[in-house]
């Protein structure tokens, strides 16, 4: 891999990682466009893509670092004194649990078969057409519904959103989009679902980002500086996603990301069937 | 559920979750559900159950008997 491709999808992740526009799918397309094969093939691209999560993890813990603290404090208190009340900071932290462990799971055991689809742009670019249909029927979800406040959600709710997570393992499908969608099916506005979907993500990718770093410090071929560069890219174009977003999200439209998603995919169609 | 059944049932199913962990890091016989070389340890997988174990844990001591 060079160092100008990885620079450019440290910018493509960063930049789409947060919109409901899939940055794995993004990054998928743009590498076959820029007939950039070599990296699609490469046994470190997924491990890679993963790696530069970690500047996002930071963004988003930078920007909910309040939230996150009163979080955790509330997870500590709730255990050592044997008590959860609904509502409050252990509340969420609990909900933030439940909510992350099926794809994590499910990410642990299907890696190999999801693997295989990611060097495919036909796929990636299918999926983020079914992105923006998922989008704007998210759209018509947010007029649609009575409000719940995030903090009112049942472990339930917070397993059926788990659940809905995990088609994020599918590259064209947004980890924040399908979260945000499965929020609002739960009865969230916009706003409470947008950082539900955020918290949700930050322990996930975090995670994964953690793991998939010594498989690629251990391959000799690997350009430590550019990487480190590329995390740092990707977590300030985060953190400026993060800003827009969480006040795009009291706006309350999805709309415009289901359109984009399906514009950009029948392009892409058209691109790889017609010109490519 | 009362607490005392989440405290046993918790303290199991963290148990369970800790011996499948340890069964998908000790190397040297084949492993089910695993991509790459089924012999070898898997990290991934300890990784998931070892944390799903400390939930599990978790959620017991939470639902002690506080006497």
């Amino acid at each position: 891999m060079y160092q100008i491709q990885i620079i450019v999808l440290a910018v493509i992740q960063g930049f789409t990682e947060l919109f409901p526009i899939s940055s794995l799918g993004h990054t998928i397309i743009v590498a076959g466009i820029l007939n950039w094969h070599n990296i699609l093939n490469d046994k470190n691209f997924v491990n890679l893509i993963v790696a530069l999560h970690l500047g996002t993890t930071l963004a988003l813990l930078i920007y909910y670092r309040q939230q996150w603290v009163k979080i955790i404090k509330g997870l500590f208190l709730s255990i050592r004194e044997g008590n959860i009340k609904y509502s409050d900071d252990a509340w969420l932290s609990w909900l933030i649990i439940v909510g992350s462990l099926p794809a994590g799971l499910i990410g642990v055991f299907f890696e190999s078969t999801l693997k295989k689809l990611f060097s495919s742009p036909y796929i990636s670019t299918l999926f983020l057409i079914i992105n923006g249909l998922v989008l704007i029927l998210g759209d018509r979800i947010i007029k649609n519904k009575k409000k719940l406040k995030l903090r009112d959600l049942r472990l339930k709710d917070a397993i059926f959103i788990g659940l809905f997570q995990t088609f994020a393992l599918l590259p064209g499908i947004s980890r924040s989009g399908i979260t945000l969608i499965a929020g609002l099916l739960s009865g969230l506005s916009l706003e409470d679902a947008g950082f539900y979907a955020f918290m949700l993500l930050t322990p996930i990718i975090g995670a994964a980002a953690i793991i998939e770093i010594p498989p690629l410090l251990a391959d000799p071929n690997t350009n430590i500086p550019v990487i480190i560069l590329g995390m740092c890219i990707t977590g300030i174009m985060s953190y400026i996603t993060t800003v827009f977003l969480a006040k795009y999200f009291k706006l309350g439209k999805l709309l415009p990301f289901g359109l984009y998603c399906i514009t950009i995919g029948i392009l892409a169609i058209v691109y790889f069937k017609l010109i490519a | 559920m009362n607490k005392t059944t989440i405290f046993y049932g918790s303290i199991s199913l963290g148990l369970i979750s800790g011996l499948i962990a340890i069964y998908y890091i000790v190397p040297g016989f084949d492993h089910i559900l695993v991509s790459g070389d089924p012999a070898g340890s898997h990290f991934k997988h300890f990784i998931a159950f070892a944390v799903l174990a400390a939930i599990f844990f978790a959620v017991a001591v939470m639902n002690r008997n506080k006497k």
